[in-house]
């Protein structure tokens, strides 16, 4: 019975953990949830469904000196409106909306399931 | 009575496995919701001119989080140019993640990937946004950008990790470590966590430490080696907090499908 009653609190604490555990990586769920996707927005009318490559950060123009390749340079709007590095105020100008795709993008799926896909 | 036993023992080894960030297995809603919704955050995020903001999902029922904690999940989204595996160029957000690793809960890696990815698995469609002021994204878009982040990462995962050291690590302290990175423009971990001790506030994890004492003799991916004392970790609220506090960042917003 001690052994019944010391086994039952450890079952009690380990469900505590599972609920504060968080699923992470997803990997081995690419294929279906592409596929679930592709599925779901052919119903739905013209929304797409791709998988990405690669992702590169976009910096605005006049930002900090990035290393070629490491991101990507946007005409945009600028951070303020001070010109000069002396100032000891910056003026925050409104936020500019930024465009994002409609496209519903998705990491890539494996080499493995890529081929089965292709089959 | 042996049979009892043997029943219990399963439960606890199947708990043990379970007991760390695992690979989705349950969709909760339908994917043209997840991807509804997933589109929405974005949106509202580039509404706001968001070039980088810390972005973090609900993986559990409210009722089964320790108290203080709200988001299981954090990370930072960037915009960024998304090359498609057709070769198209779009604009969108890339989501910088730490996940455990699938096949060993003890062990984390960087993982990329998309807001329908991110909510895929989610408990509700719900997501918590901070976005910092445009100073501090353009310094934490270049931590990214080089690489940075890299070196920031301690692949040996603890669920509650303890922010002040660097024995162990999780999501929400990687994305801490980011952000400090950028603030202070040094990856030297002993300064970071000097500094995170000085003006970082972690969030009580309100179990006690007997009962995650005795979890992680079971599970990997739970220790308490990293703390003495109470148990505290960083959490998407302390995160917010901390950002607010030091005028780094506009108050936290729960966005809800």
């Amino acid at each position: 019975m001690k052994t019944l009653s010391y086994l039952s609190c450890v079952a009690v604490l380990l469900t505590t953990f599972n609920s504060m555990a968080e699923p992470g990586s997803e990997h081995s769920g690419k294929a279906s949830k592409h596929s679930a996707l592709a599925v779901s927005h052919g119903t739905v009318g013209s929304a797409q469904v791709a998988s990405a490559a690669v992702a590169v950060p976009l910096v605005v123009v006049g930002s900090v000196a990035l290393s070629a390749g490491a991101a990507s340079v946007e005409a945009g709007e600028k951070l303020s409106a001070v010109s000069s590095s002396s100032a000891s105020k910056v003026t925050h100008t409104q936020p500019v909306e930024l465009e994002v795709t409609e496209i519903t993008i998705t990491v890539d799926r494996s080499p493995a399931e890529a081929m089965k896909g292709n089959q | 009575m042996k049979k009892l036993i043997m029943t219990f023992l399963l439960i606890i080894t199947a708990s043990a496995a379970n007991a760390g960030s695992n690979q989705v297995s349950e969709v909760k809603f339908k994917p043209e919701q997840i991807a509804k919704f997933a589109k929405d955050v974005e949106k509202y995020a580039a509404s706001k001119g968001a070039r980088a903001f810390i972005i973090s999902r609900v993986g559990q029922p409210k009722s089964k989080l320790p108290k203080g904690i709200d988001f299981t999940h954090t990370a930072i989204a960037v915009y960024s140019e998304i090359t498609l595996s057709d070769g198209e160029k779009v604009k969108g957000y890339a989501i910088h993640n730490l996940y455990q690793s699938e096949k060993n809960s003890g062990k984390s890696s960087l993982i990329t990937d998309y807001p329908v990815d991110f909510f895929w698995g989610a408990h509700e469609l719900k997501a918590g946004i901070i976005i910092p002021t445009p100073e501090l994204q353009q310094k934490i878009i270049e931590v990214i950008a080089s690489g940075k982040n890299k070196s920031l990462h301690n692949p040996k995962y603890s669920l509650v990790a303890n922010p002040f050291n660097y024995r162990y690590q999780n999501c929400t302290e990687h994305t801490l470590n980011v952000i400090n990175a950028a603030i202070y423009q040094t990856t030297d971990m002993k300064q970071l966590k000097a500094n995170t001790k000085a003006y970082f506030e972690p969030q009580r994890v309100h179990v006690s430490r007997f009962k995650l004492s005795l979890g992680s003799m079971f599970a990997d991916g739970i220790t308490t080696k990293d703390h003495s004392g109470k148990v505290k970790t960083a959490s998407f609220g302390t995160i917010a907090k901390y950002l607010t506090k030091y005028q780094l960042a506009t108050p936290a917003y729960v966005f809800e499908a």
